[in-house]
C-alpha cells in the first residue's frame, strides 16, 4: 500500500491538488465580500485614504507575486520530480 | 520428487467453467509447456497455481504439502499465510511485465527482498544487480520502465521472479506483448533458466520454443488437459483431433 499504491496515487493528485492551493490563495480576495478585511480590501482603504492607488495597489500586486511565484515554481520543482519515471 | 501435484483443479467465473478438473504432476526439473487456443484456460490454470485466482474446487500440493483445508467436503479454505509462503517461492512472468512504475529497475527487482525477505536496502541492491547481470541488464538498473524496451522490461520482470530464488516459475506468455525482434532476447534468457534446470511452467504460442526447450508438452483444450507429452510427440505426431487442428492453423502462415 504506502509503497505500491500511494506513490502512484500522489504523483496523479499532485498537480491538482497544488493547482487548487495556488487557487485558494488568489481567492482569499474574495473574503472581503463578507466584509474581512483582507490583503485587497486593505490596500483599497489605503488607497482611498491617501489617494495613492498606484502605489498601494502596486504593492498588494507586489505581495502577492512574492507569495505565489515561489509557490508556482515549487508546484512545477515537485511536478518534474513525480515525472522522472516517465 | 514431485514438486507441484494438481488434482481436480476447476475454477468457474460466475456461470463460465474455465477448468473443468485439471489433473497435472510437476517433477523438480521439469519445463512444461502450455499450449492451446485463447480462452482454453491456459493462464487461468497458471494463475490458480500460485493463488492469483482461487480454485472453485480440486487441490494442489507444492513441495510436498497439501494447500489449504477441507473444510466442508469439496470447498478448501485456504489461509492467507500459507499463500503468502507459496507465492514467495513460485515466481511469475505476466504478459504486459506487470513492472512497478515509479520504481526503477533495480527497485522492481529488490522490492519483494526488501518487504517479503526484509532484506537491508544495500544487501538486496547487491541481489538486484546480480539478478539483472544475469539478464544481461545491470546498465540498466536505474532506468524507470518507461524508458525501457519490451524486452528489456521482460527481462527485468523475470530477474525480479528470480530475486526470490523461486522453486518453480510460471511464464504467462512472456512474448506475446513483444514486438517480433524483441522476442528473441527474452526466449534467450528463459532458455539460459532452462539449461539451468529451473522448473518451469510456461504458456507459449512460441511452437518452435516450446519444441525446443520443453520437456513435456501440454495441450489444453475446453479447461481439461486434451493431450500431453514429449513435445516430439504433441506437436509432431498428435494423436488428437483438436491438437492437430490447433497446430495446422498454427503453422497456416509459418513459412
Amino acid at each position: 500500500m504506502s509503497r505500491i499504491i500511494l506513490p502512484q496515487a500522489l504523483k496523479r493528485m499532485t498537480p491538482a491538488l497544488t493547482n487548487r492551493a495556488i487557487e485558494i490563495f488568489k481567492m482569499s480576495t474574495l473574503a472581503s465580500t463578507v466584509a474581512y478585511v483582507e490583503l485587497l480590501q486593505q490596500g483599497k482603504l489605503i488607497a482611498s485614504l491617501n489617494f495613492n492607488p498606484i502605489e498601494a495597489y502596486t504593492t498588494v500586486a507586489v505581495i502577492f507575486f512574492v507569495f505565489l511565484w515561489p509557490l508556482v515554481q515549487m508546484t512545477y520543482a515537485l511536478e518534474r520530480r513525480l515525472k522522472r519515471d516517465e | 520428487m514431485m514438486l507441484l501435484r494438481v488434482r481436480g483443479l476447476m475454477k468457474s467465473f460466475g456461470p463460465n467453467e474455465v477448468l473443468r478438473g485439471i489433473d497435472l504432476d510437476v517433477a523438480t526439473g521439469e519445463r512444461i509447456a502450455i499450449l492451446g487456443a485463447s480462452g482454453s484456460g491456459k493462464s487461468t490454470l497458471l494463475r490458480c497455481l500460485n493463488f492469483m485466482e482461487m480454485p472453485s474446487a480440486g487441490s494442489i500440493e507444492f513441495g510436498g504439502k497439501l494447500l489449504g483445508e477441507e473444510r466442508r467436503p469439496g470447498e478448501r479454505v485456504y489461509v492467507e499465510r500459507e499463500l503468502t509462503s507459496v507465492r514467495q517461492r513460485i515466481g511469475m512472468v505476466f504478459q504486459q511485465f506487470n513492472l512497478f512504475p515509479h520504481m526503477t529497475a533495480s527497485g522492481n527487482v529488490m522490492e519483494g527482498l526488501r518487504t517479503v525477505r526484509g532484506m537491508k536496502v544495500a544487501e538486496a541492491r547487491n541481489r538486484a544487480m546480480v539478478e539483472l547481470g544475469r539478464v544481461g541488464l545491470a546498465d540498466k538498473a536505474d532506468s524507470y520502465p518507461a524508458h525501457l524496451s519490451g524486452g528489456q522490461k521482460q527481462r527485468v520482470a523475470i530477474a525480479r521472479a528470480l530475486a526470490m530464488d523461486p522453486q518453480m516459475l510460471l511464464f504467462d506468455e512472456p512474448t506475446s506483448a513483444l514486438d517480433p525482434e524483441l522476442v528473441g532476447e527474452v526466449l534467450g534468457v528463459v532458455r539460459a533458466l532452462a539449461d539451468e534446470g529451473r522448473t518451469m511452467l510456461l504458456v507459449t504460442h512460441e511452437l518452435g520454443f516450446a519444441f525446443h526447450v520443453a520437456t513435456r508438452v501440454i495441450f489444453l483444450a475446453d479447461g481439461t488437459i486434451h493431450e500431453q507429452g514429449p513435445p516430439e510427440q504433441v506437436l509432431k505426431a498428435p494423436t488428437q483431433e483438436r491438437t492437430r487442428a490447433f497446430l495446422a492453423r498454427h503453422r497456416e502462415f509459418s513459412l
